[in-house]
């Protein structure tokens, strides 16, 4: 941390690193609207972190080892998907590459929201409120150099816990708030940064991050299994390995590959699952906070609620909470004059978000793409992939179960997306002839009705019916 | 020149001594509580008892965002089966509630607070660390 260069703010001495003093406004501008777009708060955000599509993406500034798991991830499901599921579908069942591209978009999707999201930072107090802090602390008025490192002391749940001042961001931290170096900024809950990620695990991305390590244990431990069934197969009759080898050389490769990684991955899945059992982080528990080590007397952790499930649920299952840096907001006027540029990356993807477009579908696709930021159509983008490499080795009559399913998901995705926009707007549209729902809901129906009527087996059609119970669970838990 | 710096040190002196900051309360954890006590710079412009009352409600409405009951184990395992796409499309129960905060702290300042000349900051813009109370009377700089 570089902290030593701390000077004690002098109430009598503002800072003013952001407001313009008077004499200095009038100069660069004509008038005082200024001729420029406002600046967005990323843009002058003080922390380490870069930001692309117009701030809806942040990563920290070294991205780590992020491409090389994502590239991992890929040439191993890549590999599996061309070399050992026509083997397998052929003689076991076509279940596993659905099985395998479900486990994959899972690993993928949380592996990107892991990066990619706010993991919980604070952002750094303002002047006044730092000069307000100061004026607490230090009633003696002490001076010019350093004073010694301050910590506040509050009673949890019957237990004191130390809370630590923050030179970087000069506020005190909440407890079990940590200031990560790499990132340059106070996060929440600080569980630890993660270089496979290429981010820190906080407060609002660990869920993200559990349900990622978690799916990829599932998922290599199942690349494993069905890499050692496809050769135990192929090696049968007297053949034996070396021939099965040589027939499917990407399976020796993604054998070497599961085969290292597994253990370290399903190790950090336990030691995890262990953590969010007993409501603690991985910064807690290393420094051994509330294991007794370093008092002497009884301590315990105040923030667990004593019973696994409740653990486990508040965790992983608790509200999400909102990021508190507004990446997005813009500067009020007079601030966006004196700030420096920070990196502006890509281009944006901002389409302006008018609410009555829903008339034409097209112009309704970019819209919510513009609304949600590029991850809807990349969602999708993925799933027609994976229907497309597995519809090379499924049955017709599946294929199109599936593709029905997703239609529907999609629908149902547009119709709540609709619903964020705005409630009153869907009701009267329902009754407008023209609209996009109508038409959609119809589609929604007409489509469970084929895929119950043509469906193979009960089983598909039992799953059509929960597809549908999944709907209107979606529709109900935004509604009300 | 002189008139500048007088001009800046009122405008610091204004800063100063008009904005009260309400600390958060961690003794219940890490859940969102404000401190209730009333501090002493608003002894002469508000009622105590309207003070606490709106922090308490503000308290009240905080844990119900937090609240880990059915709808958020609901919202939380609908999220994790669809990979968490759903945070896309829906708001969340936590956003819903801070949008009920907002107007409840903006009907408070247009019922109580601003006829007395104070204006209370959402806690949502500061971090959720303060909620911040100044006076709008003493800044009296117009830049």
């Amino acid at each position: 941390m570089k902290n030593c260069d701390y000077q004690q703010i002098d109430p009598q001495a503002l800072p003013t690193p952001t407001p313009t003093p008077p004499p200095h406004q009038g100069e660069p501008r004509a008038g005082e609207d200024k001729p420029k777009t406002p600046k967005r708060k990323w843009e002058v955000f003080p922390g380490k972190n870069r930001f692309y599509c117009d701030g809806r993406i942040i990563v920290a500034r070294q991205s780590g080892v992020l491409p090389l798991t994502l590239g991992l991830i890929l040439v191993t499901s890549g590999l599996f998907f061309i070399f050992d599921c026509p083997f397998l579908v052929k003689h076991l069942t076509s279940c596993i590459p659905v099985i395998g591209g479900v486990l994959f978009v899972f690993v993928v999707i949380t592996l990107l929201q892991t990066s990619f999201s706010d993991p919980g930072i604070l952002p750094r107090a303002t002047p006044d409120e730092a000069a307000d802090i100061e004026k607490q602390i230090d009633q003696t008025g002490n001076t010019s150099y350093r004073p010694p490192p301050r910590t506040k002391e509050v009673l949890i749940n019957q237990q004191v816990v130390k809370l630590k001042y923050c030179f970087t961001c000069k506020m005190f931290r909440p407890p079990r708030t940590s200031h990560c170096s790499l990132c340059d900024n106070c996060v929440e809950r600080f569980d630890h940064h993660c270089p496979w990620v290429g981010n820190c695990v906080g407060k609002r991305n660990y869920r993200f991050f559990y349900t990622f390590i978690v799916s990829l244990s599932f998922l290599t431990a199942f690349i494993f299994g069905c890499v050692t069934t496809h050769l135990a197969l192929r090696a049968q009759g007297g053949k034996g390995l070396v021939f099965a080898l040589q027939e499917s050389p990407g399976s020796a490769v993604e054998l070497v590959i599961c085969f290292f990684s597994v253990w370290s991955i399903l190790g950090l899945s336990g030691f995890h699952t262990y953590l969010v059992a007993s409501n603690l982080t991985t910064n807690e528990d290393i420094k051994g906070s509330w294991s007794g080590k370093s008092g002497g007397e009884d301590v315990t952790n105040p923030y667990s609620h004593k019973n696994i499930f409740i653990n486990c649920c508040s965790v992983l299952c608790g509200p999400m909470p909102p990021s508190l840096i507004d990446r997005r907001g813009f500067l009020p006027a007079d601030e966006s004059a004196q700030t420096g540029a920070a990196d502006i990356e890509l281009p944006t993807l901002a389409v302006k978000n008018e609410a009555n477009v829903f008339l034409y579908p097209l112009d309704t696709l970019v819209t919510l793409s513009g609304a949600v930021g590029f991850q809807l159509p990349a969602i999708i983008i993925i799933i027609l992939i994976i229907i497309t490499v597995s519809t090379t080795f499924v049955p017709l009559h599946v294929y199109i179960h599936v593709l029905y399913e997703l239609y529907i998901y999609f629908f149902m995705f547009l119709y709540i997306m609709c619903c964020k926009i705005d409630l009153a707007i869907i009701v009267g549209n329902l009754i407008n002839i023209n609209s996009l729902y109508i038409p959609s809901c119809v589609f929604i129906y007409f489509t469970v009705f084929i895929s119950l009527f043509h469906s193979q087996t009960v089983l598909v059609s039992i799953r059509s019916f929960c597809v549908c119970g999944c709907a209107c669970v979606c529709v109900c838990v935004c509604v009300c | 020149m002189a008139e500048t710096h007088s001009l800046q040190d009122m405008r610091q002196q204004a800063a100063i001594a008009a904005k009260v900051f309400i600390q958060r309360d961690y003794t219940n954890g890490t859940i969102c509580q404000f401190q209730t006590k009333f501090p002493s710079e608003l002894e002469t412009r508000i009622d105590k008892q309207q003070f606490e009352e709106t922090v308490r409600t503000l308290n009240n409405l905080y844990a119900e965002a937090e609240k880990l009951g059915s709808q958020s184990y609901i919202e939380g395992c609908l999220a994790c089966l669809t990979a968490y796409t759903v945070f896309l499309c829906m708001e969340t129960h936590y956003e819903k509630v801070l949008k009920k905060i907002a107007k409840y702290i903006q009907e408070q300042n247009d019922k109580i607070y601003a006829p007395r000349g104070l204006l209370l900051t959402d806690p949502i813009e500061r971090g959720l660390r303060v909620a911040v109370e100044f006076d709008r009377q003493i800044t009296v700089q117009s830049f």
